[in-house]
């Protein structure tokens, strides 16, 4: 047992030993978890993939004479930003989409730009066109303000995002018989391709499956800054199917996490545009798992094909919501390249890049190891899997209770 | 000198039923690779083949394709991946049809082998980040 003070003063001191949890894989293969709770201080996790609730809020500061937004109307490279706040606070969402967007009029539509893109514009540090009106009040008289900035020009750029970081996540397949844009990517007819959305072993909620280490507090890797978790996310679903080694088997916890805009690089946060569906976010997260005992040893190591996915056919089931599940794989098949359902063989591609989580979990490495990110102790827990926390489902309800 | 050319042939309906390519890779010691084939019986047939061997010999047998009556085209739009933009997620590694979109096993990152591509497009539409472009 290791509290998180004793690992921080190993980091202080340059004696900490972290690993990735890729790395943590092998470790715990060859030298079991008990051993390696004793080797191992800190894992490191990573992921990148496309996650739509997430926001910005910004804070432009007072012109002159001064104008009151809240309220009134706002674009940004003229998409709709929400004005429902005091005076020059805006929030802008990564799906919002520009007014004249035909969206899927001529379907599949292309949704070429939108938050996201705008998100990840500012980020780049490049100028956006801030257009507003107001209907004037003696404190603030002007109706009109049309002028450029960038994220240095202004007071507070804070990355927001209600829901990010899925613990495990659909493997979306298409049983109908025509082409399907979905926010899973394209799903071609009849099985023809398979799409998930998870980096599997470096994936930091399936390495920390029962929220043990992590919670509101806990400081992040968030998009190339330091970030953190502020409460449990939205669609947060703790009590789903688990394996016997108590990972979930549907998608389950999320995160809402939180973090300076101003300081975040754009390699590690991305505008993204899903053909026949809208735009969104691909946003970068590593957390930092303290190894503080043997369980969260073993957790840590758990191979990919302890790891499991559930098959979701996105031309009925997931539409119509249906709780249909066509076959349960492992993310070391998805990563192999085919997964198999019934006797079909299908070819598996990743919406989450593998290749950008193992980076997180590299540099959030060495930013430990070179006593640039300290952990931190939750200051309080989001909810487990005796919760009772489920999922609800919006029934219609046509007549006024 | 030894070339590869990507060429997309059409077949009269009457040609559908003989070996031409067979025939043709048989006389002139070409390599070849089947691309996309939609050949059916009484109907027009089209492939989509490339060619490799010595340059002068790949133009005769093309030539020769030519003079059986078969349409001969080079392959003319050409599928661009911008490194620098792309996230080596994988969104278009399940949607290629040949397999031109592979993970490479140890770096993780999704590597483009122009010479499997069939230019079919798909990808370029299941890109969130807009990596692929289409050269024409």
């Amino acid at each position: 047992m290791k509290t998180i003070q004793e690992i921080n003063e190993k980091i202080k001191q340059g004696k900490a030993v972290v690993v990735t949890a890729e790395e943590m894989v092998d470790i715990v293969r060859i030298k079991g978890e008990s051993k390696a709770a004793k080797m191992v201080d800190v894992v490191t996790t990573g992921t990148f993939g496309p996650m739509c609730s997430s926001s910005i809020y910004l804070n432009f500061g007072h012109s002159s004479p001064r104008i009151k937004i809240g309220g009134g109307t706002c674009l940004l490279n003229g998409v709709p930003a929400y004005t429902g706040l005091a005076a020059v606070d805006v929030y802008l969402g990564a799906t919002a989409l520009p007014p004249n967007d035909p969206g899927n009029l001529f379907y599949p539509g292309e949704f070429s730009y939108g938050g996201g893109h705008i998100i990840e514009e500012l980020v780049s540090g490049k100028s956006v066109l801030l257009e507003a009106t107001s209907y004037g009040t003696d404190c603030y008289p002007r109706k009109h303000i049309r002028t450029y900035f960038t994220l240095k020009d202004i007071n507070e750029a804070v990355l927001f995002n209600p829901r990010n970081c899925y613990q495990n996540y659909n493997v979306a397949v298409n049983a109908s018989e025509r082409m399907l844009y979905t926010y899973m990517g394209i799903l071609k007819p009849k099985f023809g391709n398979a799409n998930f959305c998870s980096a599997g072993v470096l994936s930091p909620l399936l390495r920390d499956p029962e929220y043990c280490t992590l919670g509101i507090g806990t400081k992040i890797f968030l998009c190339g800054s330091c970030g953190y978790i502020v409460w449990h996310g939205t669609q947060h679903n703790p009590c789903v199917e688990r394996t016997p080694e108590g990972i979930p088997k549907q998608p389950a916890g999320t995160l809402a996490v939180i973090g300076n805009l101003k300081q975040m690089n754009p390699e590690f946060i991305k505008g993204a545009s899903f053909v026949g569906y809208g735009v969104t976010l691909i946003v970068g997260i590593g957390i930092p798992i303290p190894v503080v005992d043997e369980k969260i040893a073993f957790w840590c190591g758990l191979p990919a094909e302890k790891m499991f996915a559930p098959v979701v056919d996105y031309s009925t089931a997931y539409p119509e919501r249906k709780p249909d599940i066509l076959a349960e794989v492992s993310y070391a098949e998805l990563f192999s390249g085919k997964i198999r359902i019934g006797n079909r063989v299908v070819p598996t591609g990743s919406l989450s890049s593998f290749f950008m989580a193992r980076r997180i979990a590299e540099t959030l490495k060495n930013w430990i190891t070179n006593q640039k990110f300290m952990l931190t102790n939750p200051v309080a827990k989001i909810p487990g899997k005796q919760s009772g926390v489920h999922l609800k489902n919006l029934e219609i309800r046509e007549q006024y209770q | 000198m030894k070339i590869s050319e990507r060429v997309v042939l059409k077949f009269p309906k009457d040609l559908v039923d003989k070996p031409a390519i067979s025939n043709l890779v048989r006389r002139y010691n070409i390599e070849f690779n089947i691309l996309q084939a939609q050949i059916l019986p009484q109907k027009e047939g089209l492939m989509i083949v490339v060619f490799s061997g010595e340059e002068h010999i790949v133009k005769q047998a093309l030539k020769e394709l030519k003079n059986q009556n078969v349409s001969v085209q080079k392959l003319k739009q050409d599928i661009l991946r911008d490194e620098k933009i792309c996230t080596h997620c994988g969104a278009c590694v399940g949607l290629c049809p040949t397999g031109a979109f592979y993970y490479d096993k140890s770096s993780k990152k999704v590597i483009f082998d122009y010479e499997k591509c069939i230019t079919c497009m798909i990808c370029v539409k299941g890109c969130m980040v807009k990596a692929i472009k289409i050269r024409f």
